[in-house]
């Protein structure tokens, strides 16, 4: 079953199979609620019977009679023929007698019926002699003409009248014709045969009824039966609703695309025309209904299950809301505000204040003068006196919004860091200008902390700088006497050791104050920077080669590697080999004796990039920042000459002239990296 | 110059710290120099005016009149040659120094050796100012002398060891005196080759006849290193 689900061919079927078995149960329906309702099932079908004889077929004899005695009356030799045919014993079951208001027989059928199992009478009128009458008559006025036409059209049916000649005195002449006939009030007497001998309507109809009650139980099972195919059929319909056979999941087809609330308009539509067409004509008969209703409930079903299938598949698919015109106007609405809701939003966000202010007064007057309209209030004294009021509020309104813009200026000058910018505080009045006073008074605060900042950090490098100048002279001394002696035969040997610590530690503590006087203007920027066009490419070597010696006493092997791709930068050449020398200085210290030295030059991610890659002597047990700090050392125990400051320096240095420094440990791998974007 | 000659010259010795003046004193007389000493601006204009003095060696901060006041002083009389020795070692303090009329510049704490240097470069120059031959085979550019015939090289007037291409580049250079070239430049023009591959070969170069001509080879005065650009060799005198 499974299998068949997505197959085109068992739909259709399915879908045709439905249309007949549903037909055939509505039929059946239809049969059993007609013999529910004239108590088939508890009488054995007899008041059916009974009603069924009263049918079309007898009351269409009824008045055949009529007109047999009308073909008599008129002498109409071949008609009461035809009519005695229809009425003859072989032809018909229908036996009738015509009496005249006294009870005297008129006509009878042609033959005597011996049995009568229903009769019923009914009074009617026989027409006859039927003739036109054409004439021409003169009258004496407009009057009487018109009361005569009245006395004609009350008895007989008016054919033409024409006005031939009016004379001046007012009377007249018309020609007027008229069918006229002759009428007779009978009752008929109509019989109907028991047993029904002739095999006429009225026999078939009592066959159809004893047919259809003999099969009145087999009728309900049959009900049942088709019930359950039809439900059957609708279920397995409303499973393959949206399933293709190759596809997996639910496929959409075209129809299951269309707006759903439009397909139901399509689908209702047939059924609108059908209804409209049969109310149009409602003149058909029996047979012409019975198609009608077929039509009508085939239809149905076909539609019915249409819709039914694609909902079914779009409910699958989850989508069936969202395909709809409904939810598409919807969402189309949707998005139209939720667009003006931006945009408002937006517009709020950067209009400037003054303009904000002024479009939500205006906003405001608008929406104040729909209400009055609203309320009624509209009278001319009214608006006019409003008008006023409005216009004199203006003035405070325009002068708080310019007084809020100054206010927010001011304190955008102060969130930009720019305390200098003072809030005007002319025309500010009460509490504004009381703000306006208080954000002044935090810009002075601001202005008096960076002074007070800068001070201090001008007065900390000057401090430095003169310390290490007072130093400078007291080490004059050290450096000059220890070389004097160190000239002079000094005994015991171990003196001339004593001497070289004292050589290579006042050498230490000359660097150190040079470094430190170098870190502290590097950092606080006091150092003149130009910058100016700079090929990496030759500075690189021109450095290695300033350093080789020293390298390969370290016992170290430079290795240069130069992209040609690198550009020239915009740096300043003085700072940049400070920057590089102090790199070095720290390779000539730290390196790994017996290993190479990587310098090179790249091109990468639109910067110009100098590396400077080698192994550590010492265990790098120290994040990178940390290394970069004042004063800390790869090695911790500080037993090397240098201040520990070279990279703090380099770093500096290297932020001076707008490059980038960075420093990454791997393990044992110590790696600087210096870069730059390239000049314009 | 032998050592008879310079015992003739008296040379000032002006700083506050009595231990430095005493320092600089036992260096310069082992030279054969003679020494006075001053403590301030005023006591060494004083005595420059007193003594026949040949060269002062002049220290900047010091108590009463400092140094750079006493040697715009001295100017407007002598035009003896001084030298700044100062612990102030920025580049501002050493161009002032030498916009006032300083001839050279020395920081603190100084190579008594590089002292002696330049002591000894001033005098030659102070002295025999006016009396240079100028061969068109000798370049000279402050106290270095290249003599293309003898293919010899001198740093007052003491011979400096070359190697054949060190010559080449600094002969190079001193043709073009306060012209940058760039490496590939120099190379090009010594080796007669294109500059492929030269690394940093040239600069060690280079830094080795810097090594041999300068007093202070991380200061250089004369062959000086445009870093990012190439080297010259300086026009004037510093």
């Amino acid at each position: 079953m499974k299998k068949l689900l997505p197959k085109l061919w068992a739909k259709i079927t399915a879908l045709i199979l439905l249309v007949v078995l549903g037909a055939m149960l509505a039929a059946s329906a239809f049969g059993i609620a007609m013999l529910a309702t004239y108590h088939a099932y508890t009488d054995g079908g007899i008041s059916l019977s009974r009603s069924v004889q009263r049918g079309q077929t007898y009351d269409d004899d009824m008045s055949l009679a009529v007109s047999c005695y009308a073909a008599s009356l008129d002498g109409d030799s071949l008609g009461l023929a035809h009519y005695q045919n229809i009425f003859s014993a072989e032809n018909s079951n229908f036996f009738f007698r015509i009496t005249d208001g006294d009870g005297n027989v008129l006509m009878t059928s042609p033959y005597t019926a011996e049995d009568f199992s229903y009769h019923s009478f009914q009074p009617d009128t026989v027409t006859y002699n039927r003739r036109v009458v054409s004439e021409t008559k003169d009258f004496a006025d407009q009057a009487e003409y018109s009361a005569y036409l009245d006395e004609v059209s009350g008895k007989y049916a008016l054919e033409h009248t024409e006005i031939l000649r009016t004379n001046a005195d007012g009377s007249l002449t018309a020609a007027v014709s008229y069918t006229a006939s002759d009428t007779k009030d009978v009752v008929v007497n109509g019989y109907i045969r028991s047993p029904l001998v002739a095999k006429d309507g009225i026999y078939y109809e009592q066959h159809w009824v004893r047919l259809l009650v003999s099969f009145r139980y087999g009728l309900i099972a049959a009900a049942a039966a088709l019930l359950a195919a039809c439900i059957f059929l609708f279920v397995f319909l409303l499973c393959a609703a949206g399933r293709k056979e190759g596809v997996e999941g639910i496929h959409l087809n075209w129809v299951d695309r269309i707006p759903f609330d439009l397909y139901l308009a399509l689908a209702a539509l047939p059924c609108a025309l059908l209804a409209y067409l049969y109310e149009g004509n409602s003149g058909y008969g029996d047979a012409v209904f019975i198609v009608f209703v077929a039509a009508a409930l085939a239809l149905a079903i076909l539609l019915g299950m249409s819709v039914l299938m694609t909902f079914a598949a779009r409910a699958k698919a989850g989508s069936w809301w969202r395909n709809t015109v409904v939810c598409m106007v919807l969402v189309l609405i949707g998005k139209f505000f939720r667009w003006l809701g931006s945009g408002i939003g937006y517009a709020a966000k950067n209009l400037p204040l003054c303009w904000k202010g002024a479009l939500g007064w205006c906003g405001l007057c608008l929406l104040e003068l729909i209400f009055i309209a609203a309320c009624g209030g509209d009278t001319e004294r009214f608006v006019a006196w409003w008008f006023l009021g409005h216009a004199i509020l203006t003035v405070p309104v325009v002068l708080a919004l310019i007084a809020m813009r100054k206010l927010q200026k001011g304190g955008e000058a102060l969130a930009a860091g720019r305390p200098d910018a003072a809030v005007d505080l002319r025309r500010l009045h009460g509490e504004f200008r009381k703000h306006g006073e208080n954000l002044n008074n935090i810009a002075a605060g601001m202005q008096k902390a960076v002074d007070e900042q800068l001070q201090a950090e001008r007065f900390r490098t000057e401090l430095i700088t003169n310390v290490s100048h007072d130093i400078k002279t007291p080490l004059t001394s050290i450096v000059n006497y220890v070389d004097l002696m160190k000239k002079e035969d000094i005994q015991p040997e171990k003196a001339k050791e004593y001497l070289d610590v004292l050589d290579r530690q006042s050498a230490r503590l000359k660097k150190l104050t040079e470094d430190l006087v170098e870190a502290s203007k590097a950092s606080t920027g006091a150092i003149p920077v130009s910058l100016e066009r700079t090929d990496l490419n030759v500075l690189l070597p021109q450095v290695a080669g300033e350093y080789d010696d020293r390298l390969r006493t370290a016992g170290l092997e430079p290795v240069l590697t130069l992209s040609p791709a690198v550009p020239a930068v915009l740096a300043d050449g003085k700072l940049l080999w400070r920057v590089f020398d102090n790199l070095l200085s720290n390779v000539c210290k730290y390196a790994m004796p017996g290993t190479r030295v990587y310098l090179s030059s790249e091109w990468a991610g639109g910067r110009a990039v100098v590396s400077f890659k080698n192994i550590s002597k010492y265990p790098l047990n120290i994040s990178a920042p940390e290394l970069m700090e004042r004063f800390v050392r790869g090695d911790s125990s500080r037993s090397t000459e240098g201040s520990g400051l070279g990279l703090s320096i380099a770093q500096s240095l290297t932020q001076l002239q707008q490059g980038e420094f960075s420093l990454s440990i791997d393990g044992d791998l110590f790696k600087a990296v210096v870069s730059f974007p390239p000049a314009q | 110059m032998d050592a008879e000659v310079r015992s003739m010259h008296t040379i000032l010795v002006c700083d506050d710290e009595k231990d430095i003046v005493s320092a600089l004193r036992i260096y310069l007389e082992a030279e054969g120099y003679r020494v006075v000493s001053a403590g301030n601006g005023a006591e060494a204009l004083e005595t420059a005016q007193r003594e026949n003095v040949a060269l002062i060696l002049l220290d900047i901060m010091m108590p009463g009149m400092d140094g750079l006041t006493a040697m715009a002083r001295l100017r407007q009389t002598s035009n003896v040659p001084v030298i700044l020795l100062t612990a102030k070692s920025e580049d501002t303090d050493k161009i002032l120094g030498l916009n006032v009329g300083a001839d050279d510049y020395i920081t603190k704490p100084f190579n008594p050796v590089e002292v002696l240097a330049r002591v000894r470069s001033q005098l030659r120059r102070y002295l025999q100012l006016g009396g240079r031959e100028t061969a068109p085979s000798l370049l000279t550019i402050g106290p270095v002398s290249l003599d293309d015939e003898a293919k010899r090289v001198t740093l007052d007037g003491a011979e400096v060891p070359l190697t054949p291409k060190e010559y080449d580049i600094l002969r190079f250079l001193m043709q073009n005196p306060g012209k940058v070239f760039s490496p590939g430049e120099i190379y090009s023009a010594v080796w007669n080759e294109p500059p492929i591959n030269i690394d940093n070969a040239l600069a060690v170069h280079i830094r080795h006849i810097r090594e041999k001509i300068e007093f202070s080879p991380a200061e250089p005065r004369y062959l000086k290193v445009v870093w990012g650009k190439g080297y010259k060799m300086e026009a004037e005198k510093p």
